[in-house]
């Protein structure tokens, strides 16, 4: 019974010691993971006992022992009981066990040294497809494992992602479909209204028949009495206006732009004209031309003529339906 | 009965019988020149008118043997100068040369000492030569040392350019090209014609001109010209065609108003209305008719017309412009 107690006394001292010197320690030394592959990172934890005093991390370059690369340090200000934390992201490049000396930690003046820790740095390996495509027969051994060197890899030929471009582009695309659209849409209903406006001005214009209108103006300047008035080139100027306009309007023919010869013969190419009014017209323009550019005097029988075959053009070569209009026009003048 | 007013009557007959030596001239070129109306046509304006030709035109179009046979005709003097990068304007107008024999400057009178002048690719040369010539022809007269020299009249320059070649010339400037009366686009012979042509050089012997007319000839001919009739509706004309080059907004042109840079000039209305009247000489006319303005037109307008950039990017050409004023401008 003795014997058993001393035992348990033991037991319960060799258990509970740890734990009293543990809760005593002030500084520490934790890793997050003591074993990386090479190119890896982890973090480690200095841990310093707020309550003992001012306290002094170590200041390290970027580098913490040996290989082992320092990438970021900072205080860590998350809540974790008595313990005031210094957290470094720490990684290798170089396979190998390091040992990590304890670290000095200064509270107060005082510099204590946290325990010891190791990290083990494993090597890359590769799966085994790819290395069973490596000449692996003079490949140096790393931590007992065969590795062979081998090329940087090729570039990654990335074929065309339809996806991909149109996360990217997809904005501009829409952009460019409502540009063509309003463009579209504009382009034709700017057609439409010239439409309608030419339309607009054809109704207006097409309201007079054209020989009503010349028959009017023959009717007016026959009551001016110009030639009668010793203004013989006025009234041949009048008079192959008024034959012009009519041209221009019933036959759609530009009379008022053309020279005599011209009219002559864009008049005789739509063959409308009958032999006899197209003589008509050539010897009425030919002697006003005499009369206006070369100052001919015609006798006033030739004036009185060539009124008289004005009018009988404008009866000839007028829209038949509109005939009869024109007849109540010329009664009522 | 009817009638002319006395001075149309009296000028129409006059006309009829002055205007036979183009007839004559016209029998005579085309026994060597054939088609090619339209230069031969040109060449008469520009005799006629005293005014100077500008000619554009592929190599080989008889634009030499046309000018030739013309001095031929006319029992003229004829100088041939190939505007050259090196030529100088002393090569043109002449020189004083010291003579040793006489102890004493004289003066080597230069090829444009002639009657018709070709002035072939005139801008080949630099400005200076372009510019002696250019003086030449406006002021009829030349100054060589402190001497003045009044050219022979008639006087007719004919420079031809080349459409084709453009390195290496010097454009001349649009102050200088105004000069000139007319500037005539020459094109291509009929199919019909250069067969015609082809016999008429493989033949024993090319067909000569004779010399049928003197200079004095011509330059009654010139008096006579000038006195054409012209009404005040043709003047009218002319000054609407020219204005509508220069203000065609208010012609119902109003595309064109930023195409044209500028319009034709004063001298174009002058020149417009001198070829008028030669031309309706030339078809034995006392009078002008608008016929006659839209005849010459193009030849007198179409190098008097700036184009800006916007009309050279849409690739419109004075010649377009010209035909849609011709179709927009009233005629009397």
């Amino acid at each position: 019974m003795y014997f058993s107690s001393k035992y348990i006394k033991i037991i319960v001292f060799l258990l509970i010691f740890p734990t009293i010197v543990f809760s005593q320690r002030k500084v520490e030394l934790i890793l997050e993971s003591d074993s990386i592959e090479m190119g890896d990172q982890t973090k480690l934890f200095l841990l310093a006992d707020k309550n003992a005093g001012k306290i002094s991390f170590p200041i390290f370059g970027d580098t913490l022992i040996g290989n082992i690369e320092i990438i970021e340090s900072n205080l860590d200000t998350t809540e974790d009981g008595k313990w005031l934390r210094m957290k470094y992201l720490i990684t290798s490049f170089e396979p190998a066990i390091y040992p990590i000396p304890p670290i000095p930690i200064l509270i107060d003046n005082d510099t204590l040294f946290t325990n010891r820790a190791y990290l083990y740095v494993t090597p890359f390996i590769p799966d085994s497809a790819l290395l069973a495509e490596l000449d692996t027969a003079n490949a140096p051994v790393i931590f007992n494992m065969k590795l062979s060197h081998f090329d940087i890899k090729e570039p990654i030929d990335t074929p065309f992602n339809f996806e991909e471009f149109w996360l990217r582009f997809s904005l501009y695309v829409w952009l460019a479909l409502l540009v063509i659209v309003i463009a579209i849409v504009l382009y034709f209903y700017i057609k439409k209204r010239k439409k309608q406006t030419k339309e607009v001005v054809k109704k207006i214009k097409s309201k007079i028949p054209a020989h009503i209108t010349a028959v009017k103006e023959l009717n007016a300047l026959k009551t001016r009495k110009l030639w009668q008035k010793e203004e013989t080139k006025a009234y041949y100027t009048q008079l192959t206006e008024i034959i012009r306009v009519y041209i221009e309007q019933r036959f759609e023919v530009p009379a008022l732009e053309q020279t005599s010869h011209e009219l002559l013969l864009d008049m005789k190419a739509i063959r409308i004209l009958q032999t006899n009014e197209l003589e008509l017209l050539k010897k009425m323009l030919k002697l006003a031309d005499l009369v206006k550019f070369a100052k001919y005097k015609p006798l006033s029988n030739d004036n009185d003529l060539h009124l008289k075959n004005a009018y009988l053009f404008v009866e000839n070569t007028k829209i038949r339906d509109q005939r009869n209009e024109t007849a109540k026009v010329t009664e009522n003048e | 009965m009817n009638s002319l007013s006395v001075d149309i009557k009296e000028l129409n007959e006059r006309i009829e019988k002055e205007s036979a030596l183009i007839e004559t001239i016209t029998l005579e070129m085309n026994k060597v020149i054939v088609g090619q109306n339209h230069l031969v046509e040109s060449l008469l304006i520009g005799l006629l008118s005293n005014g100077h030709i500008l000619l554009e035109g592929v190599p080989g179009l008889a634009k030499t043997l046309a000018i030739n046979t013309l001095s031929n005709i006319i029992d003229a003097k004829f100088s041939r100068i190939q505007f050259t990068p090196d030529l100088l304007p002393a090569d043109l107008l002449g020189t004083l040369i010291y003579s040793q024999k006489q102890e004493d400057f004289i003066m080597k009178k230069g090829p444009i000492f002639a009657n018709f002048i070709l002035a072939d690719e005139i801008n080949r040369s630099p400005a200076k030569v372009q510019s002696a010539l250019l003086e030449a022809m406006q002021e009829r007269q030349v100054t060589i040392g402190t001497e003045s020299f009044k050219l022979t009249e008639p006087f007719l320059v004919m420079a031809t350019q080349n459409p084709i070649e453009q390195e290496g010339t010097y454009p001349l400037p649009e102050a200088q090209v105004d000069r000139f009366m007319l500037k005539v686009i020459i094109n291509y012979p009929k199919k019909e014609e250069e067969v015609l042509i082809i016999r008429q050089n493989l033949a024993k012997s090319f067909p000569k001109a004779n010399t049928v007319l003197s200079t004095e000839a011509i330059i009654k001919a010139r008096q006579v010209v000038k006195d054409v009739y012209m009404d005040e509706k043709i003047e009218k004309y002319i000054v609407d065609i020219v204005f509508a080059t220069r203000f065609p907004e208010q012609y119902d042109l109003k595309k064109y108003k930023d195409l044209i840079s500028f319009g034709g000039s004063p001298r174009a209305s002058i020149n417009l209305a001198l070829a008028a009247k030669a031309y309706a000489f030339i078809k034995r006319r006392g009078y002008v008719i608008p016929e006659d303005v839209r005849a010459v037109c193009h030849d007198v307008m179409r190098h008097r017309i700036g184009l800006t950039y916007e009309a050279e990017a849409e690739n419109i050409s004075s010649e377009e412009i010209i035909s849609e004023i011709l179709n927009t401008v009233e005629v009397p």
